[in-house]
């Protein structure tokens, strides 16, 4: 049943709603028509018994002479009136037998001059439609779609006979219409309406509520990305605001968690800072000798791991501005600092590739990656080109690449695979973590390839030229 | 050694003793006279007794911080500031700059390097007259070009936003620190080298040519960086700061 509901919120809503709304009226329109059919027959049963009696109980009790003229005057084209002798209705029923109401309301109306019975018959105006069982589910069923779809029942012949004194009886002749439930137009007209005002209100009420759910859906996938998102309007009705402070709450936390590391390391890094600045400058009042160059040299591998802790810490909550800049000269002045400083990087030119990011967390992470290469795989060869409205750089290099098991897991900080720790090449495992979140940033990823055969790791960085960079404080509102 | 008493008074701020003995036994050598002071308090009385031509400026005090007694010093005096910091951050460095520092130095820095930095600074502001030397010294206009040494871009009229090198931007800021006049090959190598003495020197002729493939509108034909037959080169664009 789930299956067949459309997928959306609003969607499913509007199927459940319709349904239903369809059901009740259908329900509602059969009672009420049952009603109304009744209430209708009552009063036109009472209104044909009262005519019959008053005409009836006039003639009884005039003068026989009288009797022709009244009936005469009475007797209309809808509603006959005639004076016959005796026996010519034999097949009329006596009263007795008969469970009509228009009868029970003749026997109580009419008071006949003689102890002989009024006879009253009931049958269909059109002999055609033969009645079905009076006690069928089917009939009451026929008989209430008839009554929704033509508005009425079959009309009915009423034929009354009264006796009257002298051997006369008073035969009255009329049709009793059951017209009664409204046209099958109208009930539409009337159904179609409120399905229309229902409906539109409803899909209004729907996107209303569920418009929120959209909008937390948008804060959380910004927030993911910038922890510097804007907070969420707390509007609306109660339950949303309430998630939406919630959301706030959360995001706040997240923020002060994020914020209280970064200031941690900070407080950190400074305080180790401190004390190795007073070791190097002591370290290079020693003169000229080994131990000063080892000492110095330790100095500068601790120095080395504490920035990029910094920098890993503080990539999350950066506060640089996204501005439009050419990736090109970018990545041109990374690989000529590198080869400025004897390493062993060459770069395609690319011509002008502008994309609106973040320049120096840019800068960082290309520069991380190229590190790595320089660093595990001897050599950088780096290209850059626009594939599919990405900017798509790869970085090659001449190493041995990286077991397939670690692909994944040298992502993660402060991981560093075996080999590379036998190496003594230093760093503390976060060049690349460093470089993944600031790509997440920008809405790129990094992904690593062995080239198996021609030897070495290939490096891909893919980012959406139009980058929507996570923007602090510029978050589209809806 | 011999002492120049034209070297001058240096203030040391630095709430870490060690820090402030060893960076003032350092300059004293150099044959500056420095005084020393742990925190803001203690360096505004000192500015107050007696005469400082330049400050040395932890960026993490207790108490008032090194940014905002930079900027006081800024809006105050026409003293430089040779800002000290333990957080190495690129952020913090344009902040730094931002707020009226003259040169940062990141810890662990090296006592040549602060001595080379404190020197640079002195020599550039005794070259200025007082007063006219902007607050934020960081921007150079020139052609088209917005130089911005604070964040080591340059950017277009259209916005872009180039990437320099280090060699490049190096080059760069000597030129535009010297237009209009004509510099050897020998001075741009002098006068580029100082800082980042692990560079390998390339020749000054590559670094040119690479230079004006950024900012030359046609590289074959160069109308900002020109070169000077048998002497060098010339910056040859109007430059203006601020």
């Amino acid at each position: 049943m789930i299956g067949l509901l459309p997928k959306s919120l609003s969607g499913r809503t509007v199927v459940i709603l319709v349904t239903g709304l369809i059901a009740t009226h259908i329900v509602t329109l059969l009672v009420l028509s049952e009603d109304r059919v009744e209430s209708l027959t009552r009063t036109e049963e009472q209104h044909i018994a009262q005519h019959i009696a008053s005409i009836a109980n006039i003639v009884s009790n005039v003068p026989s002479e009288w009797r022709d003229r009244i009936v005469r005057s009475s007797d209309g084209h809808l509603f006959n009136v005639r004076i016959t002798q005796d026996d010519t209705n034999n097949t009329l029923q006596p009263i007795g037998t008969s469970n009509s109401t228009l009868a029970d309301l003749l026997l109580r109306q009419v008071r006949p001059g003689t102890g002989e019975p009024i006879s009253v018959d009931i049958s269909d105006a059109n002999p055609g439609n033969t009645p079905l069982a009076p006690d069928s589910w089917r009939r009451w069923l026929g008989s209430r779609i008839s009554r929704l779809a033509y508005g009425h029942d079959r009309d009915q012949a009423v034929l009354v006979s009264v006796p009257l004194s002298e051997g006369q009886r008073l035969n009255f002749s009329t049709s009793m219409p059951l017209a009664s439930a409204p046209g099958w137009e109208r009930q539409l007209a009337v159904t179609g309406t409120f399905l229309v005002i229902v409906l539109a209100l409803s899909l209004w009420a729907i996107r209303k509520m569920s418009s929120p759910l959209a909008l937390f859906a948008h804060a959380a996938t910004t927030f993911a990305r910038n922890v510097y998102a804007p907070s969420l309007p707390e509007t609306g009705p109660s339950e949303v605001r309430e998630a939406a402070r919630a959301f706030n709450n959360m995001q706040k936390r997240v923020l002060q968690t994020i914020e209280g590391r970064a200031q941690m390391l900070a407080a950190i890094s400074h305080d180790l800072r401190t004390p190795l600045t007073t070791i190097r400058l002591r370290a290079e009042s020693l003169g000229d000798s080994e131990v000063r160059q080892r000492i110095l040299a330790a100095i500068e591998e601790m120095d080395a791991m504490l920035a990029s802790t910094l920098a890993f810490a503080r990539e999350g909550t950066a506060q640089e501005e996204p501005q439009a800049t050419d990736i090109g000269s970018l990545l041109e002045a990374i690989c000529s600092d590198f080869s400025d400083i004897g390493h062993d990087v060459s770069f395609v030119p690319c011509g002008t590739i502008v994309a609106a990011c973040r320049p120096l967390a840019l800068k960082r992470a290309l520069s991380n990656l190229i590190d790595n290469a320089v660093k595990y795989g001897e050599r950088a060869h780096v290209v850059a080109k626009i594939r599919e409205g990405m900017i798509d750089i790869s970085i090659t290099d001449q190493g041995p690449g990286v077991p397939n098991e670690e692909l994944e897991r040298i992502f993660q900080p402060f991981y560093r695979i075996e080999s590379s720790r036998n190496r003594n090449t230093g760093g503390a495992g976060l060049g690349l973590a460093i470089a993944q979140m600031a790509l997440d940033m920008h809405g790129g990823s990094i992904q690593l390839e062995n080239r198996g055969e021609a030897g070495g790791l290939c490096v891909r960085v893919l980012m959406p030229v139009g980058t929507n960079v996570a923007n602090r404080g510029a978050a589209p509102r809806h | 050694m011999s002492v120049d008493v034209l070297n001058g008074h240096i203030l040391v701020v630095d709430d870490h003793q060690d820090i402030r003995d060893l960076v003032a036994g350092l300059l004293a050598k150099e044959g500056y006279r420095v005084s020393a002071a742990a925190d803001g308090r203690q360096m505004r009385r000192q500015l107050i007794e007696s005469s400082v031509d330049l400050v040395v400026l932890d960026l993490m005090l207790p108490g008032e911080d090194g940014l905002t007694l930079c900027r006081d010093l800024r809006a105050t005096t026409n003293i430089p500031v040779v800002m000290l910091t333990a957080k190495g951050d690129e952020f913090d460095r344009v902040l730094g700059l931002e707020m009226g520092a003259d040169d940062y130095l990141t810890k662990p820095f090296g006592g040549r390097e602060l001595v080379a930095r404190i020197r640079a600074v002195l020599r550039r502001t005794r070259s200025v007259p007082a007063g006219t030397r902007s607050k934020t010294a960081c921007l150079w206009r020139f052609d088209r070009w917005t130089f911005d040494t604070a964040t080591r871009s340059l950017k277009s009229i259209d916005d872009a936003l180039l990437s320099l090198s280090t060699a490049e931007f190096n080059l760069l800021k000597v030129f535009v620190e010297r237009p209009q006049i004509v510099l050897t090959r020998d001075q741009l190598l002098d006068l580029t080298r100082g800082r980042e003495s692990e560079f390998i020197d390339r020749s000054i002729d590559t670094r040119i040519s690479r230079l004006r493939r950024k900012i030359e509108e046609d590289p074959q034909n160069p109308q900002i960086l020109k070169t000077v037959w048998g002497d060098g080169y010339v910056f040859a664009a109007d430059v203006s700061r601020g």
